[in-house]
């Protein structure tokens, strides 16, 4: 299909349309506008796996563990770890999940919410692996504030996977 | 099926200037690929930039709460569909689907006669003041319109035109495009919907002059 519009259609219309928003359609729409008291559904996802890998990232490096490494401790596939670790969008195994709760200590449910393999009960938990996520970088060693990044996730991650209010 | 290109204009916010930019009749991969590699990272962006600030959820950019996964999917449905889309500099600059074949108007003065319904219209982010500072294209919502109003007349609609509008685009539909706001539609998350009788295509096309 041919269009002929003119220049001056075009900078009258840019002038007129200045900075409003013009998005529509249900598609560009945020489908879950009032989740802040319901079951977190349909939250962003992937900034939660993306928290999830960079947990797990975290915890392994603060080990000293290479990828084989943990691999072998928590009995789960080494080519799974580095997608969990690199793909925010990986949907990862029930198993390997419950398998890495086992060797870090962590709260099975709370990882789970984390992965995307259960429902978000606390709006709370999203804040938090969204801070934690964005407050994290791809430096080699985990700096000292880092590794208190770290712990005060898996602290609040354990509190509020079971529902339960942060304490502000 | 290769898109058919047609030069338009967008407004160069850094400039001043108006800038050559293509009307593509087809959405393709490459701009899905955009829209994956380019326009994602910057909503993701400006996300983490409100998280590190502790902002209110509630000011968080309202496109963030997609389920990115669904959307990739949905978006993708979009190749085999009816769409548009604008390349300014080998980026795209917007998309467009339409639905051409089963909607039908709502108004009352026009009630019950094809229209052509916009299933999807967005701007890349860099060109949404949400997302950066100065925007770097204006232009881009009116000439997807123009285009919208277009095939309608193509398809013997008289310009008829149908759509959704998010929240904060209600302005950009009602006042700059002359859509009449029907108000919210309980069946699609309580959106408002916008129509466009023959007589206001003919305005937005021609240009007249609005607030």
């Amino acid at each position: 299909m041919k269009f002929e519009i003119k220049k001056e259609w075009c900078l009258a219309a840019a002038r007129r349309e200045g900075d409003v928003e013009v998005g529509a359609g249900s598609l560009a729409f945020d489908p879950t506008p009032e989740i802040e008291d319901a079951a977190v559904q349909g939250l962003p996802t992937e900034a939660m796996q993306l928290a999830f890998g960079k947990l797990v990232n975290f915890l392994r490096r603060q080990r000293s563990w290479s990828i084989e490494q943990l691999a072998r401790q928590a009995n789960v596939d080494a080519a799974e770890l580095l997608l969990i670790e690199k793909e925010a969008r990986h949907q990862t195994e029930p198993h390997t999940v419950f398998q890495l709760a086992q060797v870090f200590h962590l709260n099975f449910k709370g990882l789970q919410q984390l992965a995307g393999l259960a429902v978000v009960r606390n709006h709370q938990v999203v804040t938090e692996a969204i801070r934690f996520a964005a407050h994290s970088d791809s430096i080699e060693k985990l700096s000292p504030d880092q590794a208190r990044s770290v712990e005060e996730f898996v602290a609040a991650l354990n509190r509020l996977a079971d529902g339960e209010k942060a304490s502000q | 099926m290769t898109a058919t290109a047609s030069t338009v204009h967008l407004l160069e916010m850094a400039t001043g200037k108006l800038v050559e930019a293509d009307l593509l009749d087809q959405v393709e991969e490459r701009h899905l690929k955009d829209w994956d590699t380019q326009w994602r990272p910057l909503v993701a962006a400006t996300v983490r930039r409100l998280v590190t600030t502790n902002a209110p959820m509630s000011q968080w950019p309202q496109s963030f709460h997609w389920n990115w996964r669904q959307k990739i999917e949905d978006m993708k449905g979009i190749l085999s569909g009816a769409s548009f889309c604008i390349e300014c500099e080998g980026v795209t600059q917007g998309m467009m689907a339409l639905n051409v074949t089963s909607a039908r108007t709502r108004l009352a003065q026009q009630k019950g006669q094809h229209l052509v319904y916009v299933e999807y219209l967005e701007a890349a982010p860099w060109n949404r003041p949400e997302h950066v500072a100065q925007p770097r294209f204006r232009g881009i919502g009116s000439i997807l319109m123009y285009a919208a109003v277009a095939r309608s007349q193509a398809e013997g609609f008289k310009g008829r035109v149908g759509l959704h509008a998010l929240p904060q685009s209600h302005v950009f539909y009602a006042d700059k495009c002359g859509m009449t706001d029907m108000g919210p539609d309980p069946n699609v998350q309580k959106l408002h919907y916008f129509e466009m009788t023959v007589e206001q295509a003919e305005g937005f096309v021609d240009g007249k002059e609005r607030s």
